[in-house]
């Protein structure tokens, strides 16, 4: 995407969010690409605010397939919520603790609910028996599609309810993984609700940043995040910034944090626009919400050979994707918490049920990996580099 | 006349609007917007009720001629009708 395109994409972010009336489009833009950019960033229904205040917007056909992505949106946001609130009224009343994460707060944030689109409800969850969860949302209409996973369960409900209840906020192979095993030491409890808690606003900024570090870790950065920070920091004007700088520097995402405001500051508040902000913007631009195959592959072999390519990098990495930790290896194999010796024996396991059940896999992340070209990787090690991890 | 089963009536962001759940979804995927009055009628639907009770209720509620509110009525009845929520 063209600077002159990106720069207008943001403009349009920028007046859905602030309610303000968008610049008609410039010339060399067009509004096809922005739709695409606008899809796969999943903000498509927050543009749309501002497309329809325009005197010259898109044609007959492109507008309504962006309606359509604006109903779909409300849809989605009244179905999630009307599920959200039965679901935490349901876990609670059985003694279950929540902490709702993520999306289910961010939302109200917003100038609208369905300007902020969530691919899955977001939950902490706690409980003595974990059982007693299953058959919970088993009955009340969910499909199981993960269980006794150690990051989190899924479940699926017709039409549009993903539920992620998660046992831990981070992978058991986050670096930051002990930090975040207190967050119900630090949580606050609801006032009404005895088993509803909630993360301070400071404790809840740090995770926002965390999560969109592991997502760049794992296969890249969307815009999202920096729309999610602009309009959290926007509402939350008297954060305890000391404590968060504190905290963020035991998670080593200073540097992290401080990029990600930098770019926030451009894009929504005028600031001049310097050579890192740029190369971050393009970056982002160039990965679809949560990244996307091609990222996932680049990220991967980038944070093994810190930007260096070449044969021995690329085996490097396929050795350690044959032959998974013991965090990840007990993520996925719940028997190896008790019998880690058995590891060796389930990496024949993790490969059978890859080769047979997932191959997905290899053209997710392996195939993409193998053919990361020297200018991706570096590129990635550049961002990674700005970013400070 | 009742609304089948699986319609649920949230208010969000200000919006009133209908959304299907569960086996619903699977013959209607979209949204309905609602105004006031026509949150008042579909709730009254959902519990179950006769044209003639709508007006009536109507009547009750509103400031407005039988004749509008009958006209209304029978407008909203047949939108739902035809989009297949009535059992």
């Amino acid at each position: 995407m063209s600077s002159v395109m990106r720069e207008y994409f943001i403009s349009l972010l920028k007046s859905s969010i602030l309610k303000t009336q968008p610049k008609e489009i410039p010339e060399g833009t067009n509004f096809a690409e922005i739709f695409n950019c606008a899809k796969s960033q999943k903000v498509a229904a927050l543009i749309y605010y501002a497309i329809d205040k325009l005197s010259n917007g898109p044609d007959v056909q492109l507008m309504k397939k962006w309606e359509t992505e604006y109903f779909e949106a409300i849809r989605n946001d009244a179905t999630q919520q009307y599920e959200y609130e039965k679901l935490v009224k349901n876990l609670t009343e059985n003694n279950i603790k929540v902490m709702p994460l993520k999306g289910c707060i961010m939302k109200n944030m917003y100038p609208k609910t369905d300007m902020r689109t969530m691919c899955d409800i977001d939950v902490l969850y706690s409980c003595e028996d974990y059982e007693q969860v299953r058959k919970l949302m088993e009955s009340n209409g969910y499909e199981i599609l993960k269980w006794n996973k150690i990051y989190h369960d899924s479940f699926y409900k017709l039409p549009v309810t993903n539920v992620e209840l998660h046992r831990n906020l981070v992978e058991a192979t986050s670096k930051n993984r002990r930090y975040f095993d207190l967050a119900w030491e630090r949580a606050v409890r609801d006032r009404e609700n005895p088993n509803l808690y909630y993360m301070t606003d400071e404790d809840f900024y740090i995770f926002m940043v965390q999560h969109a570090a592991s997502h760049f870790n794992e296969a890249g950065l969307g815009i999202r995040p920096f729309i999610d920070i602009f309009i959290y920091l926007d509402n939350k004007k008297q954060l305890d910034f000391d404590y968060i700088k504190r905290e963020l520097d035991i998670l080593k995402l200073t540097k992290f944090e401080a990029q990600i405001r930098k770019v926030v500051r451009t894009w929504f508040c005028d600031e001049p626009c310097d050579l890192e902000v740029k190369k971050i913007e393009e970056f982002v631009f160039s990965n679809g919400i949560y990244g996307n195959s091609v990222s996932a592959g680049t990220a991967r072999i980038a944070s093994v050979s810190k930007g260096n390519d070449g044969l021995f990098v690329k085996m490097l990495f396929v050795l350690k994707s044959t032959f998974p930790g013991r965090l990840h290896m007990q993520e996925n194999f719940k028997i190896l918490k008790k019998a880690p010796v058995l590891i060796p024996v389930f990496w024949i396991v993790r490969w059978f049920n890859i080769l047979f059940f997932k191959r997905f896999k290899f053209n997710t992340v392996l195939g993409p990996a193998m053919k990361a070209s020297a200018d991706d990787i570096k590129r990635y090690a550049e961002i990674m580099k700005i970013f400070g991890l | 006349m009742k609304i089948k089963d699986g319609f649920v009536v949230c208010e969000v962001s200000g919006r009133i609007v209908v959304i299907a759940t569960g086996e619903a979804s699977k013959e209607f995927n979209g949204v309905v917007a609602l105004n006031e009055t026509g949150k008042f009628m579909w709730e009254r639907l959902q519990k179950g009720c006769t044209r003639e009770e709508l007006v009536s209720g109507l009547l009750e509620n509103y400031e407005a001629t039988e004749e509008v509110v009958a006209k209304d009525v029978d407008k909203f009845l047949k939108i739902v009708q035809d989009a297949g929520f009535i059992e």
